[in-house]
């Protein structure tokens, strides 16, 4: 992989012949797999089964509304529109902690103004979708060498879950600097994103990686073995509070308690007010109950899958924006500077 | 049946579950070990003939949790004798060194398990001098150990049930042995309603397996979650107490326990929910401070797989730690056979002599 390579999971769907592909992240490390979609709905069930996440889903929704109005180009603007708006709502609905609906409003929105304005629907949507991923990615790399300026040399950074290829950015950002940087990989459960992406896209870069069980954080901590936290955020509210994976409450807590600084790479959205406001997804238990088609636990015995977790400002010590690294205090003062609409509507 | 058995039966009206039973014990020249990987699917008991395939049982993590470790290491002290019982009494005593020194080195965290192994040593000596029947008497003896340690998990069960409130929800972490399950029978029995979250334990799932199946088997609800979900259940105003064994207790109160227990300890000081530990005999006379507790790093591969199914991509590095340590300030009390003590005077509870229950 050369360096001008996007790490695949910071770009992982797009659209090819008319055919909307999304890297299969369930079925990593150890096949490279891709879906084929034809239509909104095989993306709504990737985003579902979380064949893609987090940035996957930005990617994903995006190239889903664009083959949407590709796909109905021949059909009259009201129509299209129509189902543009259908797309953008089951998308939107697909899962609620990441802010899917943001996104694919954005897209409806945009092409419905174009509409009003007497320009073509798809038109709007291939310019709309194109400028934010351009967008998107710009930030991207800003968020990385704004990130890396937390890192010193012969650092080791423990993150957990999966930032969808930005570490690796943020490595690459280290290694042109000069800097030598470790990793420490949480496993993730239930599904064991830090396992097999995260550990796996730092390997694949030659970055030195080293997994540990959930459990074990606050015990590397206590060794002094980890010098900062980095994470990403799928919501992050005005008052700087975020919520993320489950389990990252838990590393901020000890992170806190052993003075370890730790920063979460978000930006905030003006709807939600603070962490309580935040929806967090329950999954289905038998995906705790489960792993492959192995049974855990006894039969007759229930299980709990809360997919995300708050962490409350407190324990952030900074939340990692493209246009710098800002207190969770101030962290509203930002959406001044860039909203999140505005985040996702690259018109401007 | 033995007498606690039926004691067991009698008080709670349940059968004893399977954790609880004899899980290793001697037959004809054999040591029998239930292989506490393969629960809750399969109930397979282990046949080994010597020490050595004793200890390397043990360091596979056939069992688990300290008692029941120093045990097994006992049982293999017996196969050691028999062996060996027959040869002069240097080349016998000899014999016996090096397999008291390898049973030692299996697990290094636990503080039960190097003065059995001692004890059964020192037995093995004398009775084999005065002429006793050796094999029996060790066996005998680690029947009554047996006996002993879940009377003593049922007396620090029945301490520890004090301190749980009706509609509590408690939470665990890997298998704490017997007092867990007494706690929980006891509070049933004084009419509380109590409900346990039990998180699954990674690598080896000991809290998914074990105290599921104990549960189950003690009809009380448990609700499984992962490693990394206790933080968000307490924050969520959920969990109430939180209770887990100690692998090891040192006299300044600070304790050694499976991996993750010092994270809920965290946890649980932030979120103001009580932290308790199950202390059974209390602390270890000969682990002064926290600084002397060993912890144990195992083989990083073993976290590359779950239920033997491969997780991690090949080339990566593994960092396997099997306990963590939780200094005095997190504990809230330490809950052994005679008492509840705050950490700090844990030291008290070695004021008075165990009694031989059996």
């Amino acid at each position: 992989m050369t360096e001008e390579e996007w790490p695949i999971l910071s770009k992982s769907a797009w659209i090819e012949d008319d055919t909307l592909i999304i890297v299969d992240e369930t079925k990593l490390p150890f096949k490279l797999e891709y879906i084929k979609g034809s239509s909104y709905h095989d993306a709504v069930r990737a985003i579902k089964e979380m064949r893609t996440r987090a940035a996957g889903q930005l990617y994903t929704v995006l190239y889903a509304m664009l083959l949407t109005a590709r796909k109905n180009k021949n059909k009259k603007p009201e129509e299209i529109l129509k189902i543009l708006k259908e797309a953008a709502d089951a998308l939107g609905n697909a899962r609620p902690t990441f802010p899917l609906k943001a996104i694919s409003h954005s897209i409806y929105k945009y092409a419905l103004e174009a509409y009003n304005g007497g320009k073509d629907v798809v038109e709007a949507v291939e310019h709309i979708v194109a400028a934010t991923i351009k967008k998107h990615e710009e930030r991207i790399m800003k968020i990385a060498q704004n990130a890396s300026q937390l890192i010193k040399d012969g650092d080791t950074v423990l993150t957990h879950c999966n930032i969808s290829g930005i570490l690796v950015l943020i490595a690459r950002e280290c290694r042109k600097q000069g800097k030598n940087v470790k990793f420490i990989a949480t496993e993730t459960r239930p599904y064991l994103q830090g396992a097999r992406l995260t550990a796996w896209e730092l390997k694949q870069d030659g970055f030195p990686v080293t997994l540990i069980t959930d459990n074990a954080v606050a015990y590397v901590m206590w060794k002094k073995m980890v010098d900062l936290v980095i994470v990403g955020a799928d919501r992050c509210a005005l008052n700087g509070d975020i919520a993320n994976k489950i389990g990252t409450y838990q590393i901020a807590m000890a992170a806190f308690e052993h003075n370890v600084p730790f920063y979460v790479i978000a930006w905030p959205d003006p709807a939600i007010p603070t962490g309580k406001d935040i929806t967090i997804e329950e999954r289905d238990p038998n995906e705790v109950l489960y792993y492959q088609n192995i049974r855990l636990a006894p039969e007759g015995v229930n299980a709990y899958y809360p997919a995300f977790d708050v962490t409350p400002s407190k324990y952030i010590s900074g939340i990692i924006t493209p246009e710098g690294i800002y207190s969770p205090r101030v962290i509203h003062l930002y959406i001044n500077k860039i909203s999140l609409r505005r985040f996702f509507d690259a018109s401007d | 049946m033995h007498p606690i058995e039926k004691e067991f039966e009698e008080r709670y009206g349940i059968q004893m579950p399977t954790l609880l039973k004899r899980t290793v014990w001697y037959e004809d020249g054999i040591v029998k070990m239930l292989d506490r990987r393969q629960l809750p699917d399969k109930i397979i008991y282990l046949e080994l003939s010597t020490y050595e395939e004793v200890a390397k049982a043990i360091e596979d993590m056939a069992i688990q949790g300290a008692t029941a470790i120093a045990r097994a290491a006992g049982y293999g002290m017996v196969l050691a004798v028999e062996k060996n019982m027959n040869k002069p009494i240097d080349d016998f005593k000899k014999a016996l060194d090096k397999a008291a020194a390898r049973l030692k080195q299996t697990r290094p965290t636990g503080s039960e398990l190097v003065p059995l192994v001692d004890k059964m040593y020192k037995m093995a000596i004398e009775s084999l001098e005065k002429g006793e029947d050796v094999i029996d008497k060790m066996v005998h003896f680690l029947i009554s150990h047996w006996a002993n340690i879940l009377k003593i998990g049922m007396l620090t069960g029945q301490n520890a049930s004090k301190l749980i409130d009706d509609g509590d929800t408690v939470l665990t972490h890997c298998w704490g042995g017997p007092a867990v399950a007494f706690m929980l029978l006891e509070a049933i029995k004084q009419g509380k309603q109590v409900k346990v979250v039990n998180t699954e334990t990674r690598p080896y799932l000991q809290g998914a397996r074990l105290t599921s199946l104990t549960l189950k088997e003690c009809n009380i609800k448990s609700t499984l979650v992962t490693d990394n979900m206790p933080g968000y259940l307490m924050w969520k105003g959920i969990i109430k107490k939180v209770f887990t064994a100690a692998d090891r207790i040192a006299l300044d109160g600070s304790i050694a326990n499976k991996i993750g227990t010092y994270l809920y300890a965290i946890a649980a000081r932030h979120n103001g929910v009580p932290f308790y530990i199950l202390g059974y005999e209390g602390p270890d006379p000969n682990t002064p401070t926290i600084n002397d507790i060993p912890i144990e790093e195992r083989n990083p591969e073993e976290i590359f797989y779950i239920r033997g199914i491969r997780v991690a991509p090949e080339g990566i590095n593994g960092y396997y730690p099997a306990f963590d340590i939780v200094p005095p300030k997190y504990i809230d009390a330490i809950i052994t056979w005679n008492g509840i003590y705050p950490p700090q005077n844990i030291r008290e509870a070695l004021k008075q002599e165990i009694p031989q229950f059996y």
